[in-house]
């Protein structure tokens, strides 16, 4: 009886990962994933254990996010109270009513195998187990080569919405194409797009097959720093395209500044400046002060986030192969709030909603 | 790396909803809703249904499933009504709890997870 509503469950936990893998971090996320995983924990909660371990570790593979583990953590542990409670009142302790189920249960044995054909045993009639003496039929034999087969089509379809940022490393460096980034404007609206303008690679965070990409003027936005600068903000491609071109929109190389990535919540001015500066610290590139007093703005509704290019210090406009007409003004309604000097020339344009 | 077309996610979307239907209609025409509860539903009923004996708890079972139960029982319903209380909202949360993923994993990923749900996790 229990097993359809947890498997929705689970259905439903792991579309919230994947749509945030895919799409962008949200709190919201965060607080429905944990409360997936309390009600499932209420269901099963074996069930939710692993359920919950999925969900920790493949964000901790991916980009891990305190915030995310500590929600499942919680659900788990609200879905697990009420079992021990009333386990602990009935059997002295969670050991003993553990011990007692493993009897009961229709695998409860310490072997992964016979716990396996326990299983399979029961898929092909009796509804109570454990099996005595157990046969694996040929429907439960053809159900376990289905499941596997299910298994490998969901991971090469989620493949996509894991993407580069899974193969690249935790921090999704490299970015996600414009795809990504237009899935995420449409879910933030008016939200503030983050664009770093012709900044050469950093080697440290290069692979030795992506040097060849380091060349002036087609530096891969890196994602991390901004997107911790902004709070939410996803990782977005960079600009002007790829270095092997960008067909799709027949950018040019640094053609100016792109969208690239969309807050997931409002955030002050001030504290999207603390952040940015906090990201390039963090990620130890060369930074001074942030030179303009950022200006006291609540984060209006609808607003979202900020904008961050970098361009020369010398001017924005000498980025190279930037138009100039493109990177000497502000992106629509936005202000410039601070400049934060960055690597080598380079320096952080942060704009603000005006 | 390719990400559905809007196009695609429509469609997934539609084949979900589809999924979900026949869900339904299969929990429906499939089965009798009065047919004699099985030893599992019996155990989960027991404990909430007014003035039934409650049937043994093992430790290996949880109380989360009997709360879905709970209402419909404790107002009077009867086991047929029951079960049509709790079709309808199984084969309704299956489009809702996968509409958020298609826009994601795209299309093979949702219709596959509906077909994994509908075919095997009964």
């Amino acid at each position: 009886m229990p097993n359809l509503w947890m498997a929705l469950i689970g259905v439903g936990a792991t579309a919230v990962l994947a749509r945030r893998l895919a799409v962008g971090e949200s709190r919201t996320d965060e607080l429905v994933a944990g409360g997936l995983v309390a009600v499932a924990a209420l269901i099963r909660p074996l069930d939710a254990v692993v359920l919950t371990a999925a969900l920790v570790l493949v964000p901790v593979a991916v980009r891990a996010t305190v915030s995310w583990i500590l929600h499942l953590v919680l659900g788990l542990a609200a879905g697990w109270a009420s079992w021990l409670v009333e386990m602990t009142a009935r059997f002295g302790s969670p050991g003993e009513a553990f011990a007692l189920a493993a009897r009961t249960g229709h695998a409860g044995r310490l072997s992964f195998f016979e716990n396996a054909r326990q299983y399979l045993a029961l898929s092909d009639g009796p509804s109570l187990g454990p099996v005595a003496d157990p046969d694996v039929p040929l429907f439960g034999l053809l159900w376990f080569i289905w499941f596997g087969i299910l298994l490998v089509l969901g991971d090469s379809s989620v493949e996509p919405a894991r993407g580069p940022a899974l193969r690249r490393g935790r921090d999704g460096r490299g970015c996600r194409p414009r795809d990504g980034v237009r899935r995420a404007d449409r879910r933030a609206g008016p939200q503030i797009p983050v664009a770093r303008a012709g900044a050469p690679h950093d080697p440290r965070r290069l692979r030795p097959d992506q040097d060849r990409r380091r060349d002036p003027g087609t530096g891969w936005i890196r994602s991390w720093p901004v997107r911790r600068a902004c709070g939410g903000v996803d990782p977005g491609h960079r600009l002007g395209g790829r270095p092997d071109g960008d067909r799709s929109e027949g950018r040019s190389r640094c053609d100016g500044p792109t969208r690239v990535g969309a807050t997931s919540r409002p955030r002050s001015p001030q504290a999207c400046v603390r952040r940015a500066v906090s990201g390039l610290r963090r990620e130890k590139l060369p930074h001074r002060r942030v030179q303009h007093r950022v200006p006291r703005r609540p984060a209006r509704e609808g607003a979202r986030g900020m904008v961050a290019s970098v361009g020369s210090s010398r001017g924005r406009s000498s980025v190279p192969g930037a138009p100039s007409d493109q990177t000497d003004r502000p992106p629509r309604g936005t202000d410039l709030l601070a400049q934060v000097p960055s690597e080598s020339e380079l320096t952080w344009f942060i704009y603000g909603p005006s | 790396m390719r990400l559905p077309r809007d196009s695609e996610v429509t469609l997934a979307r539609r084949l979900v909803v589809l999924v979900g239907l026949a869900y339904l209609a299969a929990q429906l025409l499939a089965f009798s809703l009065d047919r004699p509860p099985s030893w599992d539903e019996a155990i989960y009923l027991s404990q909430v249904a007014p003035g039934a004996e409650p049937l043994p708890f093992v430790p290996s079972r949880a109380r989360g499933i009997t709360f879905l139960a709970l209402p419909i029982l404790q107002l009077g319903g009867s086991l047929a009504q029951l079960r049509l209380f709790l079709a309808a909202p199984s084969s309704v949360s299956a489009p809702l709890l996968q509409r958020s993923s298609s826009p994601a994993p795209g299309l093979s990923s949702s219709t596959g997870r509906s077909s994994c749900r509908t075919c095997g996790w009964r």
